[in-house]
């Protein structure tokens, strides 16, 4: 006897051929057959008492659960459709704001700035000549100031423009009979920050650079810082000259 | 295809509250511990709620009894019971039962169910009790028991005649004074 079978004809578990030979068996077999029976019997009684255990709030809780994956997921969801375009607008951000200081000057040049750009010895691009505007009126400028402070005629020895960090620059090199100068004019700048005023002349500021004074004041739309190594009062009546002569 | 999808996790809602029980139920069967079986049925169903994507449609029920069981294989049983191995031609291996009324849980356990079927269940070892659980409790066909604890139909149908046999031996007596088994039909002890 195959108890086997048995079991799965009483599962309805057997193709119908090898049923119908079960069962032919079975009518020839009482002792097969009262052990279908007892398959039988067990099925029903075990399905009689054990029922299906319900506990609500366990599946409440697994609701719960539910809702949290599913919100979970749709802020995946999200993040993993939109990420290339969120990614994109921070770089955008990014880039334009870099663009925007490259390209936008700043109308303000702290005293580090002030420093930075003076001790910048080499052009970051080629140099060219100072606009035909400033070259014009620095021209003009000196050809007025026939006397310095040291009475002697100031002499531009040469001029040079280029580029600091994104911002123009056009650097003169001057000469008088107390020695050497820098006039460095930044298009553009409307202030100085940080640097300490004149005694006595409030439009020119005044600062030190290394061993050298300098003084810086605006005007023409532009700022102008002259250094060089002599007191900062005869720079400041200096630079008082020079501007005046507009 | 948001709707879709918002429809889709109604319709697993709507369809697991229904079998909810038969998970649950599964669950204490298999671990006989109202918390383990709570943590293995949650998990369970967190997991096919994951899946419900790639459910084939078949049959709900089935699915997610094969989850249960394939959960509570690969992660209860082995952690529970160590390297244990069991032999289908070995019919001593029972689990203890001597110790089990003296755990807590097993009295939650049989406040939940059916005290006498789950105490002759739970002397049935745990690769038989599956079968018979899984066919004789929840209907499942061979197919589907085999495709759920990942074992050939051949298996199947020798683990249910064997689960049967050790359940109708724990059985016998109470099944006997109720007049579901009669006294001549407990002679089979051979199977």
């Amino acid at each position: 006897m195959n108890y086997e079978l048995l079991h799965a004809l009483a599962d309805n578990q057997l193709d119908a051929e090898t049923a119908d030979r079960v069962r032919n068996e079975m009518q020839q077999d009482p002792e097969m057959a009262s052990e279908f029976q007892a398959i039988l019997d067990l099925k029903k009684f075990v399905q009689t008492h054990a029922v299906p255990v319900a506990n609500d709030a366990l599946w409440v809780s697994c609701q719960g659960r539910f809702r949290e994956q599913a919100r979970a997921k749709r802020v995946d969801s999200f993040v993993g459709r939109y990420a290339w375009a969120m990614s994109a607008t921070v770089l955008g951000f990014i880039v334009v704001g870099g663009l925007m200081q490259r390209n936008s000057p700043a109308g303000n040049v702290e005293s580090a700035d002030i420093a930075r750009i003076m001790m910048t010895m080499e052009p970051s691009v080629k140099a060219e000549a100072p606009s035909p505007v400033l070259k014009r009126w620095v021209q003009g400028a000196f050809a007025l100031a026939q006397e310095s402070a040291a009475s002697n005629k100031l002499v531009v020895r040469y001029a040079e423009a280029f580029t600091v960090e994104g911002r123009p620059i056009e650097r003169y090199f001057l000469r008088d009979g107390a020695g050497k100068l820098v006039l460095v004019v930044l298009p553009g700048v409307k202030s100085f920050n940080g640097l300490e005023t004149v005694p006595g002349n409030s439009s020119v500021a005044t600062g030190q650079m290394g061993k050298s004074n300098f003084v810086a004041w605006n005007n023409h739309g532009a700022g102008f810082v002259l250094i060089g190594d002599r007191k900062t009062a005869d720079l400041a009546v200096l630079a008082e000259r020079l501007d005046s002569t507009n | 295809m948001l709707f879709g999808k918002r429809n889709a996790k109604d319709a697993f809602e709507r369809q697991a509250e229904k079998v909810f029980p038969s998970v649950f139920g599964t669950a204490l069967r298999l671990t006989r511990s109202k918390e383990e079986a709570e943590d293995l049925a949650m998990e369970a169903m967190v997991r096919a709620y994951e899946a419900y994507e790639r459910f084939d449609g078949s049959n709900f029920k089935a699915w997610l009894l094969r989850i249960v069981t394939n959960l509570y294989i690969n992660r209860y049983r082995q952690r529970q019971r160590g390297p244990q191995l069991t032999s289908l031609e070995d019919d001593a291996i029972y689990e203890p039962v001597g110790s089990e009324a003296e755990i807590p849980d097993r009295m939650l356990f049989d406040e939940a169910l059916g005290a006498e079927v789950e105490e002759a269940l739970a002397r049935v070892p745990v690769d038989f009790r599956v079968a018979v659980v899984l066919s004789d409790i929840e209907g499942l066909s061979y197919q589907e028991i085999a495709e759920a604890t990942d074992v050939p139909i051949g298996t199947v149908r020798s683990r249910l005649a064997r689960g049967r046999a050790m359940l109708r031996k724990a059985l016998q007596g109470f099944a006997i004074h109720q007049g579901y088994i009669k006294e001549t039909d407990t002679t089979n002890d051979e199977l």
